[in-house]
Parts: C-alpha cells; structure tokens; sequence
C-alpha cells in the first residue's frame, strides 16, 4: 500500500532534540507502530527505504537519527568509510540511546499506537535489546546486533517482549561463540526468543545498498521479521 | 489455496520390501515441485496427513512414507503417549535411506522437477541423511535431534541442497553441545543452512495433536518452511 513519509523533530528527555523519519500508511492500522533503529551510517536511502517497507505493510514506522547529539541534522556516512562513523559512534550513551527510544515510543503512542515493536539493524540490533529492557514493547528484532555481548547481557534479564534475533555465520564480528552467549544469556532469564543463523549471510546482509547483501538471507529473515511482528503487535 | 486430492500408494523398495505412503497433490496437473513429508514416530496418522494436506494446498506434490513398513502393518498408528519403541529400534540407517530414495524417486517419476524434503522428530533426521545422497533442492528439519547422535562424519560434507532447522529450546532430547557440532561442522564444510532455535518450544512443537503444541513457534516456522521452499524450489 502507498506511503506518506516526512522528518518530524522530536523533544528527548535530555534536552535535546532528534530529527526522526516516518512513513505512514495509506490505510493506518493506528494501534500498530514501529520503530526501526539505524545501522551506523546514519537514516539514509536504505534505512528510509526500510522504514517505508515496514509501513507498506500497516505499520506507521518511525527511525530516529540516533547520533543526533554529535552530528549535523540529516547525516549520511558512506559505507566504505567507517573512519568517518567512528567519532559518532564512540558518542553514543546507552542513557542517550534508551532516551532516544522512549521520545519515538512516546510519539507512537501520541499516534494512538497501542502496539509498539522495533526493528534495528547492526548498531541498530543493538538498540533495539537495549531499549527492550526499559520499553514495554510488544516485539524486539535485531539484525546482527553486534556489542549486545558482553555488555549488554545484564540486560537479558530486563527484556520485556519476545526478541526476533538474526545472525549471519559469516560475521567476523559476531562469532558463534558470542551468538551463543546472547542465547544462553536469554534462556538462562527465561525470555521468549527466536534466535537464527544464515550460515552463508556476512554481517549487514540485509543491507541491498551494500556488498555483504544476501538476497535469500534477506528475504527469509524480512518474511520472518513480517510474521513475528503480526503475531505479537496484533495481540490485544 | 489449492484443493487437494490425496491416495495411498505402494512404493517398492530398492530391499525388495513394499512401503505405503500418503499422497496429496494439488488438484489438477501434477506440478514440477514435490516434497517428501518425513513423518514422526507415531506413523503417518491424522495430524502427518494434514501436513501433508497443507504442503499440497500450497502446490506441492507431497508424500509421506511409512517409515516402519518393514516391522508394522500398512496404516500403523501409535498414540502419542505410546512410543513405539520396537518399531523404532527396528529402523536401520540403511533401510530409512532405502525408504527416501524409494519416495524421491516416485514423486520424480511423477514429473517434479525440483524435490524438497521435510521431516519432523525422527523425520527430521530422514531428510537430513537423505539431503547427503538425494538431489534435493532443499531440506528442513523440525526437531530431527536423532541426527545429532548420528556418527557418519561424511554427512555434514555430503550436504546437497539448503538446510534449515527448527529446534525446541526446551527439547530435553539434544543439548546445545550437539547442536554446536553439528553446526559447526556444518559451517567448516561450507554448507549453505538456517539454524533456529525457539527458545519457548519443546520437541513436537509444531504438532497441533501433542501437548507439546506451541502456536507461536509452529507459525513462524511454517511461514519460514514455506518461504525457504519457495525460494529454493522455485529455481529452473
């Protein structure tokens, strides 16, 4: 279905402010809403383009630019220079972060949205279980969330929605070892969690604008995604 | 959704045995993709039948054998709380492999083209060894935990088509060592496989009939079967 989209500023609870980009739908379910959280490189065509994927399918989707406190309005870092992201995202606060999260939730429910979820993408996976502990949420995913392990794992304890985690077995970064310490993590506090690896998936493999893409991973882990949000955000 | 038409038909066997199996095709032509339903331990009864039914509904010209032809009568049934241990320990590697390839070869002789391959339970672990000798497109497990104590090193190498696998967290029956070898030696031979784990699931969980039912994990494995299918079946 079409989407309306726009930038939008938000007031965050430290004073700031954050320029988030929204795509609504045509036809608004308005008690479903999503926010999608950034790779690294800022909200650019891709996660734009992610961000409106989701609200073709219902959701009024909302991705704040989480390096807002350091960066210019409308930063975009090209893929290949993670020299020029590095300064950005050394930066970052969870404080911030977990700020940033609670300003899109709130605007969500502002929109009448009743059931809120997110989706994040590398630094953005991270987010997404980080916001998770403190949000009530009512479905968390994350693509190759890299620094959930180790600092993150305190926060197992805390997730408050069910977690869509995807890995690729390929990521240098993310090791099975250390995709087994996020599982072990979660089941040892309990949690509800769909934990899967794409053997042959690198790290931002669901990224079409970059070189690790792989178009099949990309596709089960987005009708996975699809499926583990209606499940849980159409609950009443 | 397609209607089906269904039947039973006697395979032979390549021992010189006879094997009934159930089939459900779409109505109408025969299509170019089939699928082998491995069944679980309880024998093609109510519940591997409506699988069947509903891998056909989507288009699949499916079949589901009955495994323990060589030890019980033809229609065998067991009721879930009574595992038929004789039946099972009868099973040999070589007379389960002999009944895959007795099935693929009839739903090739049918004219599919592009043959899959799913197994629950003990079927799981049928579609894993026969994905290692049969030109299948691709192969999914739902708890095939039998193929973890498997001890042919040559079956991870011998791989053919994508794998994906569905496993219970809560499944008493493999632990998360077997899992990581089989994993791991899975990744060292290149192979191309989705591993997921359920973390609220126990063994059986896909099973609308068994206590172990859980709604939740059994749709999103099914909506990721039927996409992982779609994609890998659909290729020319």
């Amino acid at each position: 279905m079409p989407v309306q989209s726009q930038k939008i500023m938000l007031k965050v609870s430290d004073g700031t402010e954050v320029q988030a980009y929204v795509s609504k739908p045509a036809e608004l379910s308005p008690s479903v809403g999503l926010i999608v959280f950034q790779e690294a490189f800022g909200v650019n065509h891709h996660m734009r383009s992610v961000t409106d994927r989701f609200a073709e399918h219902g959701y009024l989707a909302i991705c704040p630019e989480l390096f807002h406190r350091t960066a210019p309005v409308g930063l975009e870092l090209a893929y290949d220079n993670f020299q020029a992201v590095m300064p950005y995202y050394q930066a970052l606060t969870d404080a911030g972060l977990e700020a940033d999260g609670k300003a899109c939730f709130d605007w969500l429910t502002g929109q009448g949205a009743k059931n809120i979820g997110c989706v994040g993408f590398c630094l953005g996976g991270r987010v997404s279980f980080l916001t998770n502990a403190s949000l009530p949420y009512k479905a968390a995913v994350s693509y190759y969330g890299g620094g959930i392990a180790p600092t993150l794992l305190p926060k197992a304890k805390d997730q408050k929605a069910p977690v869509l985690f995807h890995w690729g077995g390929l990521d240098k970064h993310i090791t099975p070892e250390i995709v087994k310490s996020v599982e072990e993590a979660m089941k040892t506090a309990g949690k509800n969690y769909i934990s899967a690896v794409y053997s042959q998936a690198d790290h931002a493999f669901s990224c079409d604008d970059r070189p690790n893409y792989n178009a099949e991973a990309a596709e089960l882990a987005w009708v996975s995604t699809i499926a583990f949000l209606k499940l849980h955000l159409s609950k009443v | 959704m397609a209607h089906v038409q269904t039947e039973f038909v006697k395979l032979k066997v390549s021992d010189g045995t006879e094997m009934r199996a159930y089939v459900s095709k779409p109505a109408g032509l025969n299509p170019a993709v089939g699928l082998l339903v491995f069944p679980e331990v309880f024998g093609v009864n109510h519940h591997m039948r409506a699988v069947t039914d509903r891998f056909a509904e989507h288009g699949y010209l499916s079949l589901c054998p009955e495994i323990f032809h060589r030890t019980a009568p033809p229609g065998f049934e067991s009721p879930y709380d009574q595992y038929p241990a004789e039946h099972t320990q009868a099973l040999t590697d070589a007379g389960l492999d002999a009944d895959a390839k007795a099935s693929f070869d009839w739903i090739q002789s049918q004219g599919a083209k592009n043959i899959g391959a799913v197994g629950y339970c003990m079927g799981g672990r049928v579609a894993y060894s026969a994905n290692a000798f049969l030109p299948l497109k691709g192969a999914v497990s739902y708890y095939g935990t039998r193929m973890l104590k498997l001890e042919n090193p040559d079956l991870p190498k011998n791989q053919r088509g994508p794998l994906l696998f569905h496993w219970g967290g809560l499944d008493k029956s493999s632990t998360s060592e077997q899992l990581l070898a089989l994993t791991g030696a899975l990744k060292t031979a290149g192979k191309n496989f989705i591993n997921v784990e359920y973390s609220r699931a126990d063994h059986g969980f896909s099973c609308d009939e068994r206590a172990s039912y859980n709604a939740e994990a059994a749709e999103q494995a099914w909506v990721l079967t039927i996409a992982f299918f779609k994609l890998h079946l659909s290729k020319a």
